[in-house]
């Protein structure tokens, strides 16, 4: 999202609505562009009623409050026909490659109707309710890359304003964000025109878009490693360069401290339900006290040899994990200019290959350099082998089953890839011990074809460090809610929420600026500034946001 | 109906696995499917075909063996049923042998397969698989009983196809071979289409065409690895139990 939003005010995107027909209970449809140059992309919204027994998050559900889809340039009277006919059936539709991305998304329906009775009585909302739900729809699924007809990403990967991963997926989700602030003041200003206020500014700037994710998110991360390898050794190498500094100008500690100040308003406005998640939260309030006390003694700070990786080190041995990301992306804000380079290198197009030339003495080398953690892995007890990952035939929603309770364990996804590398390492060890140790991959997978992928990952995995999730997927204690959050938080998702150990609401965009801060020249604040935004009174009067001198 | 490159992929991937392939040799046929639609060629009717065959076991699996001049040549795993190999194992295995081969300083190989259920899958799944030495040359001879004839050359990282390809849409004897390039680019009636990449792209703004009833046909083999419903699986999945009308 970040990136996003620095390349809209970069390269100097411009909004427009060309199309809002909307009735006075908000259905209809309506078009929202974004051009530049002679690029344009357009956001065809649907706007439904939607009984309340109808509405849930899940990947099983049939009707959504909106249905949308990004398009590639203009839409004709007839593309937004047949759209409105396929993009309510969102997986049940069919799309053409004039489509870039598919999706859909519910209502909060508290938060809408509090703003709707607010606005339209003159009135603006509650501070409080903003900050505690802080959206006004939820997306429950993000579709590209060809999904049901739609372009492939080979299409776009090469055009300049989208390049790199999920950039159409995160415009699809900014120009919704515009159309949900849009629907509410319509449905507000409808019903009673005369006494209707438009949202305040600061707080239309605070809402975001909210967004449910399950357990589909997590085999992605499984069979897309060379990318999720290359999200981290950018984050890594940013960090890398910025503890690596000898000297920190005094800007940048200024920077540093004013974002603190800001993330400790914002965490606390995180409040969620959740036991476990709610005490990580109530620990890191306390921390980052901690960080801001070890960050304003600046003598003790200045005088240490590598400023920046003392206090990560700090950090490191004093607090949670959850501080300790926390400062992660702390550390990285003052510094755009050295790491946003970085953010190029984030793509991959990269395949994984098989490498048949090589023996298996060099195969065996390689699975004990690389895959050591999952040699080590004990997968006698049966507890170590209790989950299955399958996908259901109820609208292929993914689940996680019980193998010594479910049927299906016979389907299951192949995401167990410590087991398959332990089975692996075994037949490699008999051949070798049979004195194969020369063979080549290709004569083994002649005998054992079954091997194929796990050999074809272990060989393209020892070029991509970062690309494996070092555990047992299918261990009983596995929680897939710890992988989904590790993906969003690359997108810069917010207010994680878990609703279950395989189930989590977050929140994308919230203080991120709208098209009228970009285009319209906001030439006080900065509008690539907004992480951690608060509405808590203890944050300064900008909302903690960098002045533009 | 129009689908795209990716849900040819996947669709097909899945569908391998439904019809009881290995999981890699799933992904291969997914890359194989995505290479013959932009090649040109009813790829998900030849793939789906194939799968069946697999699934009916119609086809046997490949059993290779080398001779003393190094010469590699594959027969079905039990001879006496007569039937020819599945491209699916044979496809991915030969184009091992080839990169294995390519590795070396003098690059040399010949693989003869005794009968292979279809010449133009087997072609893809070497070419679209297989990461062999742009510089390397190769040469896809069907041997039928009326004689050899070049179904396709693979140089300077494209595949040259003979033109008439529907003659290879059966089964028949199979010969691959590391050729010099001066050859390759000598042998005649073969047809160099735009470059792959370009194709690519067309298919990737286009879309691709496909026949509804293969198309089908592929979801009912995706059908296999699908776990029926259930009310237990149902209260498994992400969110059950949630509200969402909050």
């Amino acid at each position: 999202m970040p990136t996003l939003i620095r390349r809209l005010v970069r390269e100097d995107w411009r909004f427009d609505r060309p199309l809002f027909q909307l009735d006075a209970q908000g259905f209809g449809h309506a078009v929202y562009r974004v051009s530049r140059g002679e690029r344009r992309y357009s956001l065809i919204v649907f706007s439904h009623e939607l009984a309340p027994e109808d509405r849930t998050d899940r990947v099983i559900a049939e009707a959504w409050d909106a249905t949308f889809v990004l398009f590639d340039g203009d839409p004709t009277s007839g593309d937004i026909e047949r759209l409105s006919q396929n993009a309510p059936k969102q997986e049940a539709g069919r799309f053409l490659a004039s489509e870039l991305v598919l999706s859909r998304a519910n209502k909060s329906t508290r938060f809408f109707g509090h703003l709707v009775e607010c606005l339209s009585q003159g009135r603006q909302p509650d501070r409080t309710m903003v900050v505690d739900v802080g959206y006004l729809m939820r997306t429950t699924a993000v579709y590209g890359n060809g999904k049901f007809g739609i372009a492939d990403r080979a299409k776009i990967e090469a055009r300049p304003e989208l390049m790199g991963p999920f950039q159409a997926e995160m415009l699809t989700v900014y120009l919704f964000r515009c159309f949900t602030l849009d629907l509410v003041e319509h449905v507000a200003r409808t019903r009673a025109p005369e006494s209707f206020v438009e949202l305040d500014p600061e707080l239309r700037r605070f809402i975001g878009i909210g967004n449910s994710t399950g357990l589909g998110m997590a085999p992605f991360l499984v069979t897309h490693p060379i990318l999720i390898n290359n999200w981290v050794t950018v984050r890594e190498t940013a960090l890398a360069r910025v503890r690596s500094l000898a000297t920190v100008e005094s800007h940048r500690l200024a920077r540093f401290r004013s974002l603190l100040s800001r993330a400790i308003g914002h965490v606390e406005e995180w409040s969620v339900a959740d036991e476990r998640q709610m005490n990580r939260v109530l620990v890191l309030r306390g921390e980052l006290q901690r960080l801001n006390e070890w960050a304003d003694d600046e003598a003790r700070f200045l005088s240490q040899a590598l400023p920046w990786d003392w206090l990560y080190r700090q950090c490191e041995a004093e607090l949670s994990t959850e501080a300790q990301e926390f400062l992660v992306s702390l550390l990285l804000e003052p510094y755009g200019d050295e790491v946003d380079g970085l953010t190029d290198c984030m793509n991959s197009d990269a395949v994984a290959k098989l490498q048949p030339a090589m023996t298996l003495a060099e195969l065996r080398h390689l699975l004990e350099t690389h895959y050591a953690w999952a040699l080590r892995l004990n997968f006698d007890a049966p507890e170590s082998q209790r989950q299955f990952w399958y996908v259901s035939e109820e609208k292929l929603e993914p689940r996680l089953g019980d193998r010594y309770a479910e049927p299906g364990a016979d389907k299951e996804m192949p995401l167990a890839i410590g087991r398959d590398i332990q089975k692996l390492q075994a037949a490699v060890i008999d051949w070798i011990d049979a004195g194969g140790a020369d063979e080549s991959i290709a004569a083994f997978l002649l005998q054992v074809p079954g091997f194929r992928h796990v050999v074809r990952r272990v060989q393209t995995m020892a070029r991509h460090p970062y690309g494996e999730i070092r555990d047992n997927l299918i261990d009983r204690s596995c929680l897939p809610i710890d992988l989904l959050r590790c993906k969003l938080s690359f997108f810069g998702a917010s207010k994680f929420d878990p609703k279950s150990d395989r189930w989590t609401r977050i929140t994308m965009y919230q203080g991120a600026p709208l098209p009228e801060d970009l285009t319209n020249g906001d030439d006080v604040l900065d509008p690539t500034d907004w992480c951690f935004p608060s509405l808590s009174p203890q944050v300064e009067e900008t909302g903690g946001r960098q002045v533009i001198s | 109906m129009i689908v795209s490159l990716n849900e040819i992929e996947v669709n097909l991937r899945k569908a391998g696995t439904g019809a009881g392939l290995p999981y890699g040799l799933a992904e291969d046929l997914g890359r194989a499917a995505a290479w013959l639609a932009v090649s040109g060629f009813s790829s998900v009717a030849l793939c789906v075909d194939a799968l069946e065959r697999l699934a009916a076991a119609t086809v046997a699996t490949p059993v290779f063996s080398k001779d003393e001049q190094g010469f590699w040549s594959a027969t079905g795993a039990d001879p006496s049923e007569n039937q020819a190999m599945s491209s699916l194992y044979a496809g991915p295995a030969a184009g091992d042998l080839v990169c294995a081969a390519g590795a070396g300083k003098h690059p040399a190989l010949q693989v003869d397969l005794a009968a292979i259920d279809n010449p133009l899958l087997f072609l893809a799944e070497v070419c679209a698989l297989a990461p062999i030495r742009p510089d390397l040359s190769l040469r896809f001879i069907c041997k039928t009983s009326g004689g050899d004839s070049v179904l396709a050359i693979w140089v300077g990282g494209e595949a040259m196809v003979a033109a008439d390809t529907d003659r290879f849409d059966q089964a028949c004897g199979m010969r691959l071979e590391i050729l010099p390039v001066d050859d390759a680019l000598n042998t005649q009636g073969l047809t160099k289409n735009d470059s792959y990449t370009e194709r690519h792209r067309i298919a990737a703004e286009q879309g691709v065409e496909v026949s509804g009833l293969d198309w089908r046909r592929v979801q009912d083999l995706v059908a296999e690895t699908l776990v029926p419903a259930s009310e237990l699986s149902r209260l498994q999945g992400a969110g059950a139990g949630l509200r969402d009308n909050d």
